[in-house]
This record gives C-alpha cells, sequence and structure tokens, in this order.
C-alpha cells in the first residue's frame, strides 16, 4: 500500500471531521454524564462522610450508654452486696439473741425443778420423820409421861402462865 | 361454877386431871369443873378450854408445830 500525501491529509481530515463531530455529538452528554457522576460521587462521599459522623457519634453515645449501664449494673450489684450482707448479719444476730435467751430460760428452769425437788424431798422427809415419831408415841406414851407433862405444866401455871386466846393455839 | 372441856391423851388417871383442875382454880380464881373427853389423837399431854382460852399442851400439837417449822 503506497501512502501518499494526499492520503495521509484526507486521513487527517477525516480524523478531525471525526473528532469534531464526535464531540459535538458526544462532548456534551459526556461532560454530563461526567458531571453528573462527579456530582454523585460527591454526594456520596458526604453521605459517607455524614454516615461515618453519625456512626462515630452513635459509638460515643453507644460506649457512654454502656459505661452508664455498667456503673448502674455495678452500683446495683454492690447494693444488692451489702443489703444482703446486712440482712445476714441480722439474722445471724437475731439467731444468737434467741439462742442466749433459750439457754438462759433452759438455765432457769433447770435451777427451779432442782429448788422444786430439792424442796418436795424436804417435804417428804418432815412427814416421814414426823408420821414415825406419832407412831412411836401412840405406841410409848405412858401414864408417867403424861404426868410429867401434867406436872410441867402446873410448875409452869405456877409462873404466872396466862393461856392464849382460841385462834393462837401456842403450846407451853 | 365454871364450864370446862378437858381432852386428854390416855393413858391418864385421877391424879392427873386433880392437879390439871387445882392448878386452872388457882389460875383463875374459881372452881372449874371440867368436862372429861378422852383423846388419843393428842398422843400426849391435854388440851384444856377453859373461860374462852385454850390451853393446849399435845405432843400433836408440837408435833405439827415441828412440821411447821421444819417444812418453811
Amino acid at each position: 500500500m503506497d501512502l501518499q500525501p494526499v492520503d495521509i491529509i484526507i486521513h487527517i481530515i477525516n480524523i478531525i471531521v471525526l473528532f469534531l463531530l464526535l464531540r459535538l455529538l458526544v462532548y456534551k452528554p459526556v461532560r454530563k454524564y461526567m458531571l453528573s457522576r462527579e456530582e454523585k460521587i460527591k454526594n456520596e462521599m458526604n453521605e459517607a462522610d455524614q454516615y461515618r459522623q453519625e456512626s462515630v457519634s452513635l459509638k460515643k453515645q453507644y460506649e457512654a450508654s454502656m459505661t452508664g449501664a455498667k456503673d448502674k449494673l455495678s452500683k446495683a450489684m454492690r447494693d444488692q452486696q451489702q443489703k444482703a450482707e446486712k440482712e445476714a448479719g441480722d439474722i445471724i444476730a437475731g439467731a444468737k439473741t434467741k439462742a442466749a435467751s433459750i439457754e438462759e430460760q433452759a438455765r432457769a428452769q433447770a435451777e427451779e425443778e432442782k429448788r422444786r425437788a430439792v424442796r418436795s424431798m424436804n417435804e417428804e422427809i418432815t412427814n416421814l420423820a414426823l408420821d414415825m415419831a406419832s407412831k412411836i408415841l401412840r405406841r410409848e406414851v405412858r401414864l408417867e409421861d403424861n404426868r410429867a407433862l401434867v406436872d410441867d405444866f402446873v410448875k409452869k401455871a405456877g409462873e404466872n402462865y396466862a393461856g392464849s386466846n382460841p385462834e393462837n393455839r401456842a403450846s407451853l | 361454877m365454871q364450864e370446862a372441856i378437858l381432852k386428854i391423851a390416855p393413858p391418864y388417871d385421877e391424879q392427873e386431871v386433880a392437879s390439871i383442875s387445882q392448878c386452872f382454880e388457882k389460875l383463875l380464881g374459881k372452881k372449874v369443873q371440867f368436862k372429861i373427853i378422852e383423846e388419843p389423837s393428842l398422843l400426849g399431854g391435854f388440851f384444856a378450854f377453859v373461860d374462852g382460852r385454850v390451853y393446849d399442851y399435845s405432843f400433836s400439837t408440837q408435833l405439827s408445830e415441828l412440821h411447821r417449822s421444819l417444812s418453811d
């Protein structure tokens, strides 16, 4: 293929015409497209930026509320702990006083029972002794004994014995 | 004549009763006529009720007093 200078010029002109044609036909829409794309990108960038900021502030909020929640939780747990400890302390103290009072009651009761036992034993011994004495007297008293009693009375009466009034049966 | 009651524990004899009456006569300054009642429960001695007064000189009383003092 032999390239003549004319051919070359034609070619160049073709290219230029093509270019101009293309520029005319294509340039506006492409420019428009490019502009709108640029616009879109810018918007998206802004949106992205906005989202990022929002997410950052959300994150902060979230963190803040989390720490708040954590504080609240640990405070509540501490309160609960203290309350439980106090209640436990009260229960133990109550149990101790109750135990002490029960022990005291038991001791007092034992004391009382002992006293009662001793008293009733004494009572029994006395009754026994006196029963025996009266049985012996019933059997052994002789005339002389009675006479001795009377003589004693007469002697005492001699010492100005004043008999007692009926209510007070004091013996001589 | 002063009416009186004399409860006395057996065994006893007239001599005892006589000396008791004599004694009361001396005490009260008037004759005393005792109504004698034999009272074995006295265990010993006698119990006289004269002129509204009680003269208790019996073992049973002394025993019960002993009982009272022991069980206090």
